[in-house]
């Protein structure tokens, strides 16, 4: 046969198979077929020999310009059956079913509360501080004005290892241990799981806490104030009207409780915040001197001052979740939504 | 504790402020008040009630007992048909009209009565639910509107407070001493109730006598007698009073000593002293063997050392605790010896703590009570009982106060307060004027510097300056000191940089998990021992008083919370589950005593129910523990982490076989991976094949994570050469991967396995197919053929010699 018909042939084969391709299989093999090694244009060239040599330039150009050719045009058709707008058979596209997708892990709701607290408090210069969860009886309470038979051990029922080990039932003991350590100027915030004996709809035997504290010369209760409400504008969006009242905590003089105004009902009192209006964030206070004189600070020179929050209480406001104890079931229906 | 603000206007006469401010000042003053609680005269629950007054009243026709009524509703007429002998003309009474409903869901419809339409109904006290008068219909006064809903008649006869007093306020734990604070917050005049007594009878000493034998323990005790009362139901006013406070009526005297406990704080005992051997009161210590029932009913032996009352021959109560049943006032009794003390407060929490008791009594004492409170609530008490049971008091009181102390001092810098609270300072007028306020007594030095107080004798939370500073702030209110920025008077130096690199390292491994589909899971700390012990080998770490068995040692592993969370989350037909946690994990140091190690570890798990959901699954196809090999390999390669290697080892839960280590520079073993044991899903009743891993995240900072760093590469194109051949099959890839990467350090970068093939006939013979595809580059210059020829030979001839390798042209 003739090369030049045979080019011509070759070209009509292709266009014919290209018309009733539609999968990307289908155009691999006509591919392969025309334009692999051992393909019909490859054997062509092989015959190379038996062309006149004076032939043989317009030999090589015609076939090359074939092969260009018949490239393009099974690119173009696949290409075109990949969008969905190829003529014939085959699959058709459809844009609105479901990629095929590794399905999303998540991230504990209570840990995402404590990254937005961590990220507030660490702007604001406070650094992280860690300690054990499981105390000794000196850290836990003695250290933290909290003797034995201090009314304020009713408070916290504590789970007990023996004798003097406790698990830890606030994060306060890390202000000791850092304390101990370290001479002011200090500012540190120590995150962590704190555990209290008792279990029922609003309490789980284990919640977390952070705790933070700033020592130094001149530190009042004036700056108190104002560090913490900068952290709650932070935490619950600017203008969030916030209000300091006296409370008690045996490690703090004076002490306080901070309340933001209630976000469901601003401020006029529905079941969220018990009728008050008001929502309890944290509890705070200046440094009880007693702490300072045991870690060895003279109270005469240094100041400072604590705060503590439950990050459950948190994450509950945030997220709007009503029970506690869903954080600690790990149902993936919970899960999935955060 | 419940607060009746009626009671309070006992002390407060001049309070006139709406229950809400009241609630505001003491909130702000740190006494929160939790919950505001109307008490309503008359019961709601109903609707369709109004004010209505009768017209006309006609016999019925057919029925002697029933009138015919004209009632206007303010909107109508009705005629209703009424039974009750008390309906008159022009008076207005409580009228249901139709669809009203009563309480317990009674709804009214018309009804014919005899012959007669009645479209509507007048009400009875108890159809209203308000009390059990069915005598008659209620009258209403005449100056109620008609036409107005019943329920805005109603009107709040008191109103209760929620207080919650913190512990170190005992003295707030009575009307007497919420009221002194409101006083103190609000400016309200404040007045003791005035006592006025009758002592009619014999000498107190001829009736009874009181010997203080443990003087530590009881520094006062008073007491009073009255013969001749009589015992029952207290009046209705004090049945009322009580039962707003949450206190349930028992008799008139017991009634009397419980109202003054709440009302002054003052807890106190009545003994039936007929039932005193020898009318002989003695304070002392239990000696051994001692026993006492109680007015529980309870028989219970006391430990030796804890303080009693008793008579001549026994116990007749625990001190400040609860009485004792023998002696206790009954039905017939007549004479009363009525005790008023101050017990030592750590006398009292020791025996209520050994005696697993505690009353409304000894939390007080326990607390602290005013020593000198004593004999004022003796005498409120004595005076409430002549009044509502009768008698005659015997003339004098029995103090016996061995333990009097002087009033405590404190002083005060002026300084201090502005160093403590901040700018601006507080003037020593308006500090003298709060602590006058306050009962203090304060005086100031001479040059103004200081200020001293003589602390009450109700307030056991004073005891250093600062405390002062607070009752200033708290008195003159927390919102009048301004908000200050400290700015950066404290530096920013670090102190705990690694444990802010295992801050960072947690989030990083969180987000890398996360990201591979794995949910975050936070479970207890404390499991059960059986659970514990699948995956953790070693002594327990038992807590000693645990909420359950089901959480009775800290956990030596997160696998068990893990597995845990898988059961459940299957059993809400989840069929692709990755869980992982963060968190510690505990153990006790061998041979080291009580030293306690905490670790900080990630673990994870998946469960999959084959095939995976969906119109095409994730991963379809088994999945194994390469997949799972490969998921830990993503994140470590994440992580930085390159100096690991996985090693075969079965650990405690895991599959033998289908497991390993995970380990750090070929030596420091980080952590376990693999298939949970069959035996563990069939314990646990799991049906899936469980992965799971458990990683020391300590020992991976401190050895795994390296910092990245740059090396340049060759600008020179590389070329990559396959090589395929026959191994033994126990040879494995790491063996072969360093023969061919060690033939030639220089020029070969990388080799990948791509085939790996065991078909029947070479597992026959011991052998695997492998093919790797080698990677070639050079640092210098572009390669030749010849040149990768050569190093690709010497490949070959390598895994020749060491594995008898076959190589496959
Ligand atoms: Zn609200």
């Amino acid at each position: 046969m003739d090369w030049e018909q045979k080019l011509g042939e070759l070209e009509s084969q292709v266009t014919e198979l290209l018309a009733q391709a539609g999968k990307a299989e289908d155009f691999l093999q006509i591919k392969q077929r025309f334009l692999g090694k051992q393909g019909e244009i490859s054997n062509l060239l092989k015959g190379i020999r038996e062309i006149p040599p004076e032939s043989r330039p317009v030999f090589g150009q015609r076939v090359n310009q074939t092969k260009q050719l018949l490239e393009e045009r099974i690119a173009e058709a696949a290409r075109q059956a990949e969008s969905g707008r190829a003529p014939g058979s085959g699959e058709t596209l459809d844009l609105t079913l479901p990629g095929v997708w590794n399905p999303p892990g998540s991230i504990h709701p209570i840990a995402q509360a404590l990254d937005e607290i961590r990220e507030i408090l660490e702007d604001l210069g406070f650094q992280i501080a860690e300690g054990p969860e499981i105390e000794t009886d000196y850290y836990n309470f003695e250290a933290l004005n909290i003797p034995k038979g201090h009314p304020a051990r009713d408070m916290q029922d504590s789970f007990y290892i023996e004798d003097e080990i406790v698990l830890r039932t606030q994060t306060s003991p890390v202000q000791i241990r850092i304390m101990e350590k370290q001479k002011p100027p200090l500012r540190i915030y120590a995150p962590g799981h704190v555990y209290r004996r008792d279990m029922d709809v609003s309490h789980t035997p284990m919640f977390h806490q952070v705790e933070g504290l700033w020592v130094d010369r001149g530190i009042t209760f004036s700056d108190l104030k104002g560090v913490l409400m900068l952290f709650a504008e932070q935490l619950f969006g600017e203008g969030t009207p916030v209000r300091f009242r006296p409370s008690f905590f045996p490690f703090t003089e004076p002490s306080a409780e901070m309340d933001i105004e209630c976000h469901m009902c601003r401020g006029k009192g529905c079941r969220v915040c018990g009728n008050s209006g008001w929502l309890e964030i944290l509890g705070s206070g200046m440094v009880h001197p007693g702490l300072f004189r045991r870690v060895g600070y003279d109270p005469a020179e240094f100041t400072g001052f604590a705060f503590g929050m439950g990050v459950e209480r948190i994450a509950m406001l945030k997220f709007g979740i009503n029970d506690i104890r869903l954080f600690f079931e790990n149902d993936l229906r919970f899960l999935k939504q955060f | 504790m419940k607060i009746s603000l009626n009671i309070l206007g006992k002390f407060l006469p001049d309070l006139s402020k709406p229950p809400g401010e009241i609630a505001e000042a003491l909130t702000m003053g740190g006494l929160e008040v939790e919950e505001i609680i109307p008490v309503r005269a008359y019961p709601s629950g109903t609707t369709g009630v109004v004010v209505a007054q009768v017209n006309l009243v006609e016999k019925h026709p057919q029925a002697d007992r029933l009138s015919v009524c004209e009632v206007n509703d303010g909107q109508n007429l009705h005629r209703v048909v009424c039974g009750a002998p008390n309906v008159k003309a022009g008076i207005k009474y409580p009228f249901a009209r139709i669809g009203a409903k009563l309480p317990g869901g009674v709804e009214i419809k018309k009804a014919k009565i005899r012959g007669i339409e009645s479209s509507g109904m007048l009400l009875s006290k108890a159809e209203l639910g308000i009390s059990d008068d069915h005598s008659g219909i209620m009258e209403l006064s005449s100056d109620a509107e008609i036409g107005i809903d019943f329920n805005e008649l109603e009107k709040d006869i008191d109103v209760i407070l929620e207080v919650n007093v913190t512990p170190n306020r005992p003295d707030c734990l009575n009307h007497l001493g919420i009221a002194r604070e409101l006083s103190v917050l609000s400016g309200v005049n404040f007045v003791l109730p005035q006592i006025k007594l009758k002592e009619e009878g014999p000498d107190i000493l001829e009736s009874a006598r009181v010997g203080i034998l443990a003087p530590g323990a009881c520094p006062r005790y008073c007491g009073r007698v009255i013969s001749g009362v009589k015992i029952g139901e207290s009046p209705a006013w004090l049945k009322e009073d009580l039962g707003r406070i949450g206190q349930r009526s028992i008799n008139n005297i017991v009634d009397a000593t419980n109202y003054v406990l709440f009302l002054l704080g003052q807890p106190l005992h009545a003994f039936d002293l007929s039932q005193i051997q020898g009318r002989e009161i003695v304070i002392r210590e239990t000696r051994a063997g001692e026993k006492l029932i109680t007015i529980d009913h309870a028989e219970r032996e006391l430990p030796p050392g804890i303080l009693v009352i008793a008579d001549r021959e026994r116990p007749v109560a625990l001190a400040g605790v609860m009485g004792g049943a023998e002696t206790e006032v009954r039905d017939d009794t007549s004479e009363i010896f009525l005790e008023s003390a101050w017990f030592n407060p750590l006398a009292i929490r020791q025996s209520s703590k050994m005696m697993k008791l505690s009353s409304e009594s000894s939390l007080r004492f326990a607390r602290g009570v005013d020593p000198e409170g004593v004999p004022l609530a003796l005498d409120y008490a004595a005076m409430l009982i002549l009044q509502i049971a009768g008698g005659k008091m015997a003339r004098g009181m029995v103090d016996s106060y061995p333990g009097k102390r002087p009033a405590e001092k404190l002083s005060l810098a002026l300084s201090e307060i502005s160093r403590v609270l901040g700018n601006p300072p507080v003037k020593i007028e308006e500090a003298e004027r709060i602590f006058n306020s306050l009962g203090f007594q304060p005086e100031k030095s001479p040059d103004g510097s200081l200020i001293g107080v003589t602390v009450p004798s109700f307030r056991h939370d004073l005891k250093e300056p600062v405390d002062l500073i607070e009752e200033i702030a708290r008195v003159s209110g927390y919102g009048r000191i301004p908000p200050t920025w400290p700015g950066l008077r404290a530096d920013r130096r670090s102190l705990s940089g690694s444990e802010k690199k295992s801050v960072n390292l947690e989030r990083k491994v969180r987000d890398l998990f996360s990201s591979q589909g794995f949910a975050q899971i936070i479970t207890y700390s404390f499991i059960s021992p059986e659970e514990n012990q699948i995956f953790s080998t070693g002594p327990e770490l038992r807590i000693a008083n645990p909420l359950s068995d089901q959480m009775e040692v800290m956990r030596g592993s997160l696998l068990p919370g893990l597995i845990s969370t898988v059961v459940h989350n299957l059993r809400r037909k989840f069929n692709d589950l990755r869980f992982f946690e963060l968190g510690r994990t505990f153990r006790r140091e061998a041979g080291k005593g009580t030293e306690i190690r905490e670790t900080s570890r990630v673990a994870g798990v998946i469960a999959r129910v084959e095939p995976p959901e969906g119109w095409r699954g994730w991963l379809s196809g088994e999945f194994d523990l390469y997949h799972f090999k490969g998921i830990l390999e993503n994140v470590f390669s994440g992580l930085n982490v390159e100096n690991l290697s996985f090693r075969e080892k079965t650990s405690q839960g895991f599959e033998p076989g289908l497991s390993g280590a995970i380990v750090l520079d070929s030596q420091f073993e980080a952590g376990r991976f693999g298939r949970i044991a069959e035996s563990v899903r069939k314990k646990y009743e799991i049906h899936p094949v469980v992965f799971a891993f458990e990683l020391d995240l300590d020992t991976l900072l401190a050895r795994g994570i390296r910092p990245k760093k740059f090396s340049a590469f060759p600008r020179h194109p590389g070329v990559e050469w396959d090589i395929a051949f026959f191994v033994n099959d126990s040879v494995t890839y790491d063996e072969i991967r360093n023969v061919i990467l060690q033939s030639d350090s220089n020029l070969i970068k990388d080799a990948r396995l791509i085939d790996l093939y065991r078909g029947k006939e070479q597992l026959a013979a011991g052998k695997k197919s492998m093919a790797f595809r080698i990677y070639y580059l050079s640092p210098d210059h572009t390669l030749t053929d010849e040149e990768v020829r050569a190093v690709h030979r010497l490949v070959a001839e390598n895994l020749r010699q060491k594995f008898s390798a076959m190589i496959r042209e």
